[in-house]
């Protein structure tokens, strides 16, 4: 029990870890899933396609194997990254994949009249997309979105397998240390769930004020 | 300069090991759904049932497992049964953190499955005398369970894939035996690369068998 | 010189052929309106006009705007018309009066003045200028659809085309959309209108225009040939004959 007393400074430093690991991707994995979303919705088939495999291929691999090919892979044919940079770069990848998919289906949830009311005023495809079109897509993915970014905090938890120090790595070295697995995998769960779970109340609230302007 | 010229064939002469790694990886996967599905009845049937204390600890049950990581369930599963006498193999605690994280996703599906179902499917089971376990096994599962069929289907995809994280307590799944050949020929890229090919392979399997159990049994019932 | 002019027009969708071969003269400051059963054409002949839909054959003339075959509309062509659409479509996110400005500070850059001055003009011709800060979700649907004319007027369209505009209004609001139209007419607006209620189109068009099967099948003054239809067909949509 002392043991982890002692630890628990150190214990918030990897927590901060791990908040970085869970903003990084989710700022770089938004602009990245944007150009995504805005590419399967294009006209070029070419672009949709290529957004089409891009969001097939992550969301058919294992988030940890995203994260082994950039950290080990990488690392053989000569690009050396820090652990925490792998992680960092594997896991916006992830997020474009995913929050890709997520703003596609918004943008297409638009009804089509309201594309059609835009033309009519003598709107671009360029402009009506983002004045007309894309505040109404974002209000409709908001729910999703927020419920994507719960999953991206657990998944945060991989880098631990690649050396990464934040909470669980931080964790496993104090439940070594300390004897006491129960107790201490039970906090770092714990601290896990004080991060998620409001996000998983905003989503779920998210849902129901839509359900209510319907 | 990095050195990009990728050499594959060093990854075929260890295929053999992937396949193994992978049918555990299956195993393991059509065992947790399996058990997973009956807990998630059950879980589902207790949060639904107007009994507050099992209501709640269901619910508390949903809550955690869906807002703490996967790792940190199987390291305390792992790592925490000998302490209190249980000693439980890498391939077990797999299986157990399995089946309770997709019971604690599934309990939530199978929830909103059920209350799709109309009431008056409830007042012909009792009209012809079911008790209330007897109308929830015979009448309300099975809609549930074919109302919900594409969410269920992507919660086992998710399942393979997650699995993936098991191997960090070298349970010998699929990743694992990526682990282990890539030790040996120093090749990483292109074993991992191999293996994510062999995951879409396997989830691209998973849907077809899904699209061909649908069509033999639930779509029968339109 | 009508100020739309339409020529051999033809329309498919595939192998359903939806127009064939029309010709219609619009002239300034008349209101026609274009009825017929559903599948007739008299929706795509509108949303033709209107620059949404391509056609195969033909050619369309509206004020110095034209459009040919296989042609897409273009910014220059939508200024001449403005469009009103059935189930209104106005911008969720936009208040009434942004939805009504919006085109004009972004596609054809006006100054915030001119802006300023036609957004209420627009919504006090449709009587609405007191709601200009409400959002689409707080107003009736009558309410929604004189936004959304006050949002076509805005523009200074050559001619008005309007969809079915009465369709999914509740009948008790219905009225206050037809007065806003009829009070357009007699200030000279040039307007088509597609409708299916007889009634509307009697009070409010000079000009009926009957489409049968993608052709113009008659047409003529709008209380006359309501009244004594010289084709069987228009009668039988009039419900004046039996089939």
């Amino acid at each position: 029990m002392e043991v982890i007393v002692r630890y628990l400074p150190s214990l918030g430093i990897s927590a901060g870890i791990t908040l970085m690991l869970f903003l990084v991707p989710a700022i770089m994995g938004a602009i990245l899933g944007l150009l995504v979303a805005v590419m399967r919705t294009a006209r070029s088939v070419v672009l949709r396609e290529l957004g089409r495999m891009f969001i097939f291929v992550i969301q058919g691999t294992p988030a940890l194997l995203l994260l082994f090919i950039v950290h080990y892979g990488m690392a053989t044919l000569g690009v050396r990254l820090a652990p925490a940079l792998s992680a960092a770069v594997a896991l916006s990848l992830y997020a474009a994949g995913f929050l890709g998919e997520i703003w596609r289906g918004a943008i297409e949830a638009v009804p089509r009249p309201q594309w059609e009311a835009a033309k009519s005023l003598g709107f671009g495809r360029t402009q009506a997309l983002l004045l007309l079109i894309a505040p109404q897509a974002i209000w409709i993915a908001l729910p999703a979105t927020v419920g994507f970014l719960v999953s991206l905090m657990k998944v945060t938890s991989l880098a631990a397998i690649i050396g990464v120090v934040e909470l669980t790595k931080s964790g496993m070295v104090i439940a070594n240390m300390s004897f006491e697995p129960m107790l201490v995998y039970g906090l770092i769960a714990a601290i896990y769930f004080a991060m998620c779970w409001p996000m998983s109340l905003l989503s779920r609230h998210l849902e129901k004020a839509q359900h209510a302007t319907r | 300069m990095p050195n990009f010229s990728l050499q594959f064939w060093h990854v075929w002469p260890h295929l053999d090991a992937l396949f193994q790694g992978a049918l555990l990886t299956i195993a393991l996967t059509a065992q947790a759904s399996a058990f997973g599905l009956v807990a998630s009845l059950v879980g589902a049937y207790a949060l639904m049932s107007g009994f507050k204390p099992a209501a709640t600890l269901a619910r508390a049950y949903v809550e955690v497992i869906r807002n703490t990581p996967f790792l940190v369930q199987l390291l305390f599963i792992y790592f925490s049964l000998p302490t209190i006498g249980i000693q439980v193999t890498a391939n077990q605690a797999a299986l157990m953190t399995m089946i309770m994280n997709f019971t604690g996703y599934t309990i939530e599906i199978l929830r909103g499955g059920i209350q799709s179902i109309p009431a008056t499917q409830l007042d012909s089971a009792r009209s012809i005398g079911f008790s209330k376990v007897q109308t929830f096994i015979f009448v309300v599962a099975p809609q549930a369970v074919r109302n919900t069929y594409p969410s269920l289907t992507s919660q086992f995809s998710l399942l393979l894939l997650g699995s993936s994280v098991v191997s960090a307590i070298s349970a010998e799944d699929l990743t694992a035996a990526a682990n282990y050949i890539q030790s040996l020929n120093f090749r990483s890229f292109e074993v991992y690369l191999v293996t994510a090919g062999f995951y879409l392979a396997l989830t691209a399997l998973c849907r077809i068998t899904f699209a061909a159990i649908w069509r033999m049994t639930f779509h029968r019932w339109e | 010189m009508p100020l739309v002019s339409v020529r051999q027009l033809s329309k498919s969708y595939g192998k359903n052929t939806v127009i064939d071969g029309l010709d219609l003269d619009i002239e300034k400051s008349s209101v026609v309106a274009v009825m017929g059963r559903s599948g007739s054409g008299k929706s795509t002949l509108l949303r033709c006009i209107g620059g949404l839909e391509m056609f195969q054959s033909g050619q369309l003339t509206c004020g110095d705007q034209e459009l040919k075959a296989h042609q897409a509309a273009d910014k220059g062509y939508f200024r001449n018309i403005g469009i009103v659409f059935q189930h209104f479509n106005l911008f969720p996110h936009l208040t009434a009066l942004s939805n009504v400005t919006i085109a004009l500070r972004k596609v054809q850059g006006l100054s915030k003045n001119v802006v300023m001055e036609r957004g209420r003009a627009a919504l006090e011709t449709v009587g609405l200028w007191e709601k200009a800060d409400a959002y689409p979700a707080r107003l009736s649907g009558g309410q929604q659809q004189r936004v959304a004319i006050a949002r076509a007027l805005a523009l200074e369209p050559k001619i008005l085309l309007l969809d079915e505009v009465t369709s999914a209004l509740d009948p008790e609001l219905v009225e206050e959309v037809i007065g806003v139209l009829r009070s357009l007419a007699e200030r000279g607006h040039t307007m088509l209108l597609v409708t299916h209620d007889i009634r509307f189109a009697e009070t409010v068009a000079d000009h009926i225009v009957f489409m049968h099967k993608g052709k113009i099948h008659e047409q003529g003054d709008a209380r006359e040939i309501i009244r004594q239809p010289k084709t069987d067909e228009l009668a039988q949509f009039l419900g004046l004959k039996q089939n």
